[in-house]
């Protein structure tokens, strides 16, 4: 039985079997990623505003797409982001600083998605989506698109950019040029290592609101995966990527003592 | 031209429909359009859908109502039934043989979950058809509570259906659950048909447009059109489609715009809808002029305008209700070309001169007529433009065109294009030409001469302080001519713009249609 419902609604020129192809395609794709599956069902409805969203608190969970019709990778590229963000428990711990890393994690999942539909649909097409082997490309194509509209600072720039960013990120998370251009950065280590994606599942489980800069964050979320007998192998990357004497010094003289792992402060 | 039709545009109308099928409770729909719409196909387009969401789903049956009697259509109902294996359903029921017993029957397979498409609805606004909507009214007010069936009525005389469903005092008034009324297709999806099956060339695109708008039928038809294939020259492709589809003596659209006419059209009315036609836009005084013993044009305009809908009454912008500037253009731009290009030369071709017919009748029209088109095509792309929101210039009302003859012996003031965005306090005018070169220095003081005019006049005071924008329009530009406009200022568009920004990039690629067309109805 899939977790997904398409609700009855003007979807436009589909049937609701292949939005659930494209769908359960996406799903497929995240919760091996994850290594975890969304704790309750998913309800899809369609949203009349610019930018798809899911419902804080609401089990099953309802999610809204803008997609229409057969503009598959655009389903994709939407749904991906919502399951991220119900993979990483968002309505868990709500209104902290942090959750700009939140949404940019969600667009890499949503990039990461379509890159490996681009390569799923052509071995194992999803049955009631017409001509979906044929389509494949174009997932990728999309994607691409993103990539080019976002070309991120060179990997030895992020901890700069990031550093000049970040007050803008901290005060507004759904930034989506700021945090799409992040992502892209993000995305090739994530497409190369895709088991960066199982420490994600933890996030928004502990109370982000007392990390005070994001290196706090990352250092509560290792602290958490220790917690869970993990190695907190995605925090560290993070650390090591986004972190840097640049945005170190700009990092210490904002912020207060980083919180260690056994939670003193 | 290529093969390979499928089923384009409509996709909001299509998930409306869909979605009214899908659903369990009982539904009462109309779905309306002038002939060659698409109605019939919209409706097969979303039962193939529904096949796929409901494989072994819903019983539909299509009755096709006759323009006859009773005792016909009530046979023509029960044929329907014994070919769409239906016969059980109305065994607890009298066999119909009249009205009476015909609104009993729809109402008896409705309710055993069949739903029903009713086509040709608008026989039964006259004639002796004309009690089965009140009887009808008895059978929709007791299938409230149905699941799984539904009544959709279908028909092409809009007024028609409008007079037995949305007037207040027509028996089924307030009784639909969903109403859609098809119009011709938006310019995005005739630059798809257009890229698609006429190999993307914006001047030939132009010519279909003024042919056919956006009737889907008829674009379908030039894509089946082999002989169009072999030519490159414009002149050679338009004659070639003039004569395959309106003058060779068993071309498919030779009649088409008498029988859009119908019957009904009287004599009158027909001639002030041919001199408006001739004329592609005209005042009332230039109708008096043309029409000089029918007493009768103020009267035939107004049931034109008004009843039928075959003509459409402009004012320049901000004009008074009842201003005597107003101008009258034929609505349907098929019906248009027909009376004013095609029906002429039919008359050379019926005598057997088939190159005078095309040479010296149609092709001239049609260039004075793709003029008027395109400035039509302008002002509805830049609507579209806007409200998909792909453009730096989003409007806060609909585009409107300016004219006016100052006084006595001074030349006419013409803005083809008056766009604003009250919000911003921008306001761009532009100039449409049919070929680019047409945009001559003379012509650009000219027109900056008339917006000048326009701004000091009391309509176009209200713009005097805002950002003014001069804008010249034509099919296409030469790119060294583009760059000089823009260097001295004009904002520079022609259709290949238009077809760009309405790509929608961000959407993505569209996926394949589902499933095949056939026949979907028992």
């Amino acid at each position: 039985m899939s977790p997904i419902t398409i609700c009855n609604a003007n979807w436009g020129a589909t049937s609701l079997s292949a939005i659930r192809g494209v769908l359960e395609s996406v799903l497929g794709v995240l919760t091996e990623a994850f290594e975890k599956v969304p704790p309750e069902p998913i309800r899809v409805l369609p949203w009349f505003s610019d930018s798809p969203t899911v419902a804080d608190d609401h089990r099953p969970y309802e999610v809204f797409l803008t997609a229409r019709s057969r503009y598959w990778s655009l389903y994709g590229f939407e749904f991906a982001q919502q399951v991220c963000h119900i993979l990483t428990n968002y309505d868990n711990c709500k209104g902290h600083k942090h959750k700009w890393f939140d949404e940019t994690l969600c667009q890499v999942a949503s990039l990461f998605a379509l890159h490996r539909m681009a390569d799923s649909w052509v071995a194992n097409p999803p049955p009631t989506v017409p001509s979906a082997s044929e389509f494949a490309p174009h997932h990728r194509e999309y994607a691409e698109r993103i990539e080019r509209q976002h070309e991120p600072p060179m990997p030895a720039d992020l901890p700069e950019w990031l550093s000049e960013e970040i007050d803008d990120l901290e005060a507004d998370s759904a930034d989506r040029t700021r945090t799409m251009t992040l992502a892209v950065a993000l995305l090739p280590a994530f497409r190369r290592d895709p088991s960066l994606w199982g420490d994600c599942g933890v996030l928004n489980t502990w109370d982000a609101h007392s990390d005070r800069d994001f290196t706090a964050y990352l250092d509560s979320w290792a602290a958490r995966l220790q917690e869970l007998g993990a190695v907190p192998r995605t925090p560290q990357f993070l650390r090591r990527l986004l972190d840097s004497d640049a945005v170190g010094l700009r990092l210490a003289a904002m912020s207060v003592p980083v919180r260690d792992p056994g939670g003193e402060s | 031209m290529t093969s390979g039709w499928k089923f384009y545009g409509r996709e909001g109308e299509l998930g409306a429909l869909v979605k009214h099928l899908r659903s369990d409770e009982w539904f009462f729909g109309s779905i309306s359009g002038r002939r060659r719409i698409g109605k019939t196909v919209l409706l097969a387009q979303a039962l193939q859908l529904l096949k796929q969401d409901i494989p072994n789903g819903r019983r539909v049956l299509l009755f096709q109502m006759p323009d006859s009697t009773p005792a016909d259509a009530a046979g023509v109902f029960k044929t329907s039934i014994s070919g769409g294996d239906l016969g059980y359903a109305i065994t607890d029921a009298r066999c119909p043989s009249n009205l009476p017993e015909l609104a009993v029957a729809i109402g008896d397979l409705i309710r055993r979950g069949v739903i029903l498409i009713i086509d040709e609805f608008q026989s039964c606004h006259r004639g002796p058809l004309r009690g089965l909507a009140s009887m009808l009214q008895f059978q929709v007010d007791r299938l409230q509570d149905t699941a799984n069936g539904g009544l959709i009525v279908m028909g092409s005389a809009q007024s028609k259906m409008e007079a037995m469903l949305a007037d207040r005092r027509a028996p089924l008034f307030g009784r639909l659950t969903f109403s859609l009324d098809l119009e011709p297709w938006d310019l995005r999806t005739v630059f798809e048909v257009c890229d698609q099956h006429a190999e993307g060339d914006l001047e030939r695109c132009l010519t279909l447009w003024t042919l056919f708008g956006g009737v889907p039928k008829y674009w379908r038809l030039v894509s089946k059109t082999d002989e169009l294939q072999s030519k490159s020259d414009w002149g050679e492709w338009t004659a070639t489609l003039c004569e395959s589809l309106f003058l060779e003596h068993d071309a498919q659209l030779r009649d088409e715009g008498g029988f859009l006419l119908g019957p009904e059209s009287s004599r009158s009315g027909l001639a002030v809808l041919r001199a408006v036609a001739t004329t592609a836009i005209c005042t009332r005084a230039a109708l008096r002029e043309a029409l000089p013993g029918q007493t009768d044009i103020g009267r035939v305009l107004a049931c034109l305008v008004r009843d039928l809908r075959l003509v459409t009454r402009q004012t320049p912008v901000f004009a008074r209700e009842g201003s005597p500037k107003a101008r009258y253009s034929v609505s349907d731009q098929f019906l248009c070309a027909w009376l004013s290009a095609v029906l002429p030369a039919l008359h050379l071709a019926r005598l057997g001169d088939m190159q005078a017919a095309v040479t010296r009748c149609m092709l001239p029209r049609l260039q004075t007529l793709e003029g008027f088109a395109f400035e039509r095509m302008v002002r509805e792309a830049i609507e579209v433009v806007s409200r998909a929101g792909v453009d730096d210039f989003p409007l806060t009302e609909h585009v409107r065109g300016y004219w006016d003859r100052p006084r006595e012996g001074s030349l006419p003031v013409e803005i083809d294009v008056v766009a604003w965005n009250d919000e911003r306090r921008r306001v761009r005018f532009g100039s449409c030409k049919r070929r680019a070169l047409e945009h001559t220095k003379d012509s650009l003081d000219a027109f900056r001469t008339n917006v000048k005019h326009f701004l000091e006049t009391r309509e176009g005071r209200r713009f005097r302080d805002w950002s003014h924008e001069y804008a010249v329009y034509a099919p296409r530009f030469p790119v060294t001519m583009r760059q000089c406009l823009s260097a001295d200022g004009w904002v520079c568009q022609d259709l290949g713009d238009f077809r760009e920004l309405l790509n929608r990039p961000e959407l993505g690629r569209n996926g394949e249609t589902e499933g095949s067309r056939s026949n979907q109805f028992i």
